[in-house]
């Protein structure tokens, strides 16, 4: 196997835990992935430090999520609490990796949730993680920010479930990032399905050059490909494309000429599809 | 006043073969009518054509009359006349779920009417599946969602960064939120926060109880939101239904504008889907949960499917006339409740029972409402509450269908109640005559419902013209029944065979199913025989073979009497002691046989002792009989006089009951021989009843009853002085079977048909009777003589002995 290649395998798959919609969404995608390439899957939960700390300062209280009642709790109600919640999401990882007879491991570490994200995806292959909107608070969301910035690894960030053998956006403009993305597409699309290649061009000759370099690859793959080429590239434009072709996953090259850091994480934020960013 | 034995030709009528005009049945024609019940046509005709309410018909009649065939063809005939009824349909009320309403419809738009529901529904589904799939819908419910998420992201972003302009972070706690103090992005830790001045820690305090009641009441309008937002989408869900569904009921509503009921469902329908728009959908995305077969009452209770919610505009053809070429005629041949009027189905799910308004089936009522209706009488009074429903249905004038377990309000689990159907029928109940009078003199309502009374008869007069009808009719059942042909002879046969089972010489049987059972017995033997036709051996073979098939006991019986275990002579004389004869019926098969009868008297006070009765073993027609005897006895001995003797009477070998007073001229004779000492020839046998005149009146089953005696004395070997006394009123029921004809014939028995006590007396003493002078008093040598002088001499000791006993009392 080239070392490319191996590069671009998917062995060990990270994902970030916590007990939110969006986390199980997250889980449930890495178990299939995890399957199809036959990968280990390191769950990872992190008690936020901020939060303890914020318990034993005097002048915090908890205000109920649902009840809206504020009340005065204490760090180690919170760090019992935390410790529940690891251990309800540890036999909910156990129950989906038992069934899809998966290899796991499971750990808790405390810590600043992005800093011990980013530290721990260093081991991995590929991370996931849920990401929460607005009305849930901001935290989670600042935490799949960062690591959309900052991750080693490829990251997926998703909100929404993602359908098994939905089809795959892709974006490629040739560079060796985007020239990763495709291969990562690659290993994501399940064969029969739809990879959509999205060429971001000045003009169509330039496109055309782009597809027909890729030719010889498309032959060997199981998937249909088809491309679409754009001269104006921006996050609402590849969330409208994911949209009208009907994909759940979006592979994007992280740093692209094309797409300006500060306009990836605004897409990642908004966009409804699950996206994954390649390095 | 000597009594001449029948001529042979007197024992059987047989049937004149010039009669007849044909070889075999093949030339006849088929018969299309019902012979012999003119009574009953005319009822059955009166009753199928009278429409005014509670002239239903009762048939009464024993089986094989031919009830229900001249029934059936009256109905059919009529109904072929009638106009095609309605279609009825079970349709589900929006209104009272568990209240199904029944809509009718021209016949043969029930089943379009169903059809197109089907239909509708089908198109329902895909119909609302594109609209809600379309990309205006997804964008209107995208944008009425994302504006409720932006009013709610924007109030958390605009808490948060008024928090940050603070230096607070907002943290989610497992069952909340925090504000925290930050500084350079991470929270203070607790012990520098404590090392923070005092001012500076309560500025900080009011700052968090500030964020912390901007954030309660933030939280307290998100329910607000969610409510709205869940309303802005039922709206835009109902819009696009409606659109949806008007669309697809218009040409329904346009097809059934002149059935007003249909439009008031198809109205009650679009308001529905419309309604239920957010379930139809929740529910559809959910699919694959294999609910498509759930009730829509169970649907009602929640996660109902789609399929299950969609039920509920299905159409339950009840009735379906479409096919139907005039009124419909039903015999429902196992009237049980659930059969006649109907039922509601239930089918199991998780265990529990459940139903709804496709679950609803026909009875018979409802198969035969706008026609004719015909049932079996019994059966439907065998049924648990079968009758009282038959006559609440119409009394009621509909059919309400309701299970016997509701009706007694045994039921406790949710069930339904179809709204009742109006009834118009004509009903025929097929039974037997006791049935029928047992039910009005019993059931007041009995005659109100049923007021033709169809009287089938047994048997008809065996004239030329009802002959060769019999023999069309003989004819037309061998090629129903497929059979061959039967010759001239046979049929001839078959006649006299009939006229022998009415025990009547003069008289045909019309119980129909008896000839076809012979019929079709002599086919059988025909076919063994190889003959092409039937013919008188092959009849005769198989009468043969019937009865001795049933004979057993018969065969027991005379084989007990032969070996003398039971004692009947045949031959000599005996003082009080004659032959009666009997006849038992098993079945359908009966036999005649001699019993012994033996009297014996002795001085006493006029009573005549009926030992059988005193043992509790004689019927109350026997009783009558042997009373009759005593007032013979005194009116002719002892109208001046009382008279002085007892006598007993004794069936004798009889240990099961009797009854009938056909014995009582035999136990006369017993009786006068034991007074007057004089023998009697037991190789007569008697049989015939007796009144106080003295006068032989007619007994049944004459035949039988002669053919036992005979067959005694045939295998006893035939003495030539043997024979049977029967009364004169029985010679025209004799069809004696042939064997005896032809002992008659050759002089070895002898049938005597007697009028009077006198007449009988004489054949079996040889001695008569004797008639008295203007004194009363009878010549001595006559057996009334003999009586009476031993009468006379029974009184005069008890005289005697009467005055002896007043001496003494007076001494």
């Amino acid at each position: 196997m080239p070392e490319a290649d191996r590069i671009e395998e998917i062995r060990r798959i990270l994902i970030a835990l916590d007990a939110s919609p969006s986390s199980q969404a997250a889980l449930e995608l890495a178990a299939e992935l995890a399957v199809r390439h036959q990968a280990e899957l390191i769950g990872i939960y992190v008690e936020d430090i901020n939060l303890l700390r914020s318990a034993d300062i005097s002048i915090t209280e908890e205000v109920g999520g649902y009840s809206a009642i504020s009340r005065r709790v204490d760090s180690h109600q919170i760090e019992s609490e935390l410790k529940a919640q690891a251990r309800r999401i540890k036999e909910m990882l156990s129950s989906i990796a038992g069934r899809a007879n998966l290899r796991w491991t499971f750990r808790s570490v405390r810590g600043l949730i992005p800093g011990e994200l980013i530290a721990a995806a260093e081991e991995s292959d590929l991370i996931i993680l849920g990401k929460k909107g607005w009305s849930e608070g901001k935290q989670f969301g600042s935490t799949a920010r960062k690591l959309a910035a900052l991750s080693p690894v490829r990251s997926l960030i998703l909100e929404h479930k993602v359908r098994p053998e939905t089809p795959v956006l892709v974006l490629y403009d040739g560079s060796p990032a985007s020239q990763r993305a495709l291969k990562t597409a690659s290993r994501i699309c399940t064969p029969g399905s739809n990879l959509t290649i999205l060429v971001p061009a000045e003009d169509r000759q330039t496109a055309e050059k782009l597809y027909s370099g890729l030719a010889s690859w498309i032959e060997d793959q199981e998937f249909r490909v088809q491309f679409r080429w754009v001269n104006d590239l921006h996050g609402t434009r590849i969330s409208n494309m994911a949209l009208i072709s009907g994909c759940d996953i979006v592979i994007l090259p992280a740093q692209s000429k094309h797409l300006q850091p500060k306009a990836l994480i605004t897409m990642v934020e908004n966009a409804d599809c699950a996206v994954l960013l390649v390095r | 006043m000597s009594v001449s034995p029948l001529l042979p030709d007197q024992l059987y009528q047989a049937t004149d073969l010039d009669l007849f005009s044909f070889d075999n049945t093949a030339q006849l024609k088929e018969l299309s009518e019902i012979i012999g019940q003119p009574r009953a046509v005319e009822a059955v005709r009166f009753g199928t054509g009278m429409q005014s309410a509670g002239y239903n018909i009762y048939a009464l009649g024993p089986p094989g009359t031919g009830k229900r065939s001249l029934i059936m063809k009256h109905f059919q005939d009529q109904a072929s006349k009638d106009a095609v009824p309605q279609d009825w349909c079970y349709i589900h009320n929006f209104d009272q779920e568990h209240k199904p309403q029944a809509i009718p419809l021209p016949a043969g738009h029930g089943s379009k009417f169903q059809a197109d529901m089907e239909g509708f529904i089908e198109e329902l589904r895909t119909t609302l599946a594109t609209a809600f799939e379309s990309d205006e819908y997804r964008t209107r419910r995208r944008m009425v969602e994302s504006e409720v998420e932006e009013r709610q992201e924007a109030a958390f972003e605009e808490l948060q960064n008024k928090a940050q302009r603070d230096n607070f972070a907002l943290l989610r706690t497992p069952a909340g939120l925090v504000f925290a103090p930050v500084k350079a992005g991470e929270v203070i830790p607790p012990e520098d926060f404590k090392q923070l001045p005092e001012e500076i820690r309560q500025e900080m305090e009011k700052q968090v109880q500030h964020l912390q009641k901007e954030l309660q009441a933030l939280l307290q309008q998100i329910p607000i939101w969610q409510r709205d937002l869940r309303g802005s989408i039922r709206e835009l869900n109902h819009e696009i239904t409606e659109l949806v569904v008007t669309g697809l009921l218009e040409d329904l509503v346009s097809e059934y504008g002149e059935h007003p009921p249909v439009l008031e469902f198809l109205e009650a329908v679009q308001k529905d889907v419309i309604d239920n728009a957010s379930q139809l959908l929740e529910s559809d995305s959910n699919r694959g949960g294999g609910d498509s077969e759930a009730s829509p009452q169970a649907a009602s209770r929640g996660g109902r499917s789609a399929a299950a919610f969609m039920r509920r505009y299905k159409v339950n053809l009840l009735v379906n006339n479409a096919d139907a070429d005039g009124a419909p005629v039903i015999f429902e041949d196992n009237p049980t409740y659930q059969n006649l009027i109907g039922r509601v189905e239930n089918i199991a799910r998780m265990g529990t029972l459940t139903t709804d308004f496709t679950l609803i089936k026909p009875g018979s009522l409802h198969m035969a409402n706008g026609g004719y209706l015909i049932l079996d009488a019994r059966k439907v009074l065998l049924q648990p509450f079968v009758w009282e429903a038959l006559k609440r249905a119409l009394d009621s004038g509909q059919v309400r269908i309701e299970s016997p377990s509701q009706m007694l309000g045994l039921l406790s689990t949710v069930s339904l109640e179809p709204e009742p159907i109006p009834l118009d029928v004509k009903i025929a109940l097929l039974g037997d005559r006791m049935l029928y009078y047992l039910l009005s003199q019993s059931d007041p309502e009995f005659n109100e419902h049923f007021k033709v009374q169809a009287d089938f008869a047994e048997e008809m007069p065996r004239s030329p013209e009802n002959q060769r009808l019999y023999a069309q009719m003989i004819g037309t059942l061998a090629r129903s029944k497929d059979l061959r042909p039967l010759d001239k002879t046979a049929v001839a046969r078959v006649i006299e065979h009939c006229a022998r089972q009415v025990g009547d010489s003069e008289k045909l049987t019309i119980q129909v199913n008896n000839i076809v059972d012979l019929l079709q017995e002599a086919e059988y033997r025909a076919a063994e025989n190889n003959n092409p036709h039937i013919k008188s051996a092959d009849i005769q073979e198989a009468i043969d073979a019937r009865i001795y098939r049933a004979d057993r006991v018969r065969e027991r019986y005379q084989e007990n009497i032969l070996r003398e275990t039971i004692m009947i002579s045949t031959e000599g004389s005996q003082v009080g002691q004659i032959n009666g004869l009997s006849v038992v019926q098993l079945g359908d098969f009966s036999f005649g046989f001699p019993s012994r009868i033996t009297a014996s008297v002795r001085r006493g006070k006029g009573d005549v002792i009926d030992i059988e009765r005193e043992v509790e073993l004689s019927g109350p027609l026997h009783s009558k009989g042997v009373l009759i005897l005593s007032g013979f006895l005194g009116q002719r001995f002892a109208s001046e006089e009382p008279l002085a003797l007892s006598a007993s009477l004794v069936f004798e070998q009889s240990y099961s009951g009797v009854d009938g007073d056909s014995a009582s001229s035999a136990e006369l004779y017993a009786l006068l021989s034991s007074i007057s000492g004089e023998e009697i020839k037991q190789s007569l046998a008697v049989t015939g009843s007796v009144n106080q005149h003295g006068l032989i009146q007619a007994i049944g089953g004459v035949n039988e009853k002669i053919e036992g005696y005979f067959d005694i004395c045939k295998q006893r070997g035939l003495t030539g002085d043997q024979g049977v006394i029967i009364p004169a009123a029985n010679a025209k029921h004799l069809m004696l079977r042939e064997d005896v004809r032809d002992a008659v014939a050759a002089g070895k028995f002898y049938i005597y048909p007697i009028k009077t006590i006198d007449q009988g007396i004489e054949l079996l003493t040889g001695i008569q009777m004797g008639q008295a002078d203007a004194e009363g008093r009878y010549p001595p040598d006559t057996i009334s003589g003999m009586v009476q002088s031993r009468l006379a001499q029974l009184a005069e000791k008890a005289d005697t002995k009467e005055d002896q006993k007043a001496e003494n009392n007076h001494a």
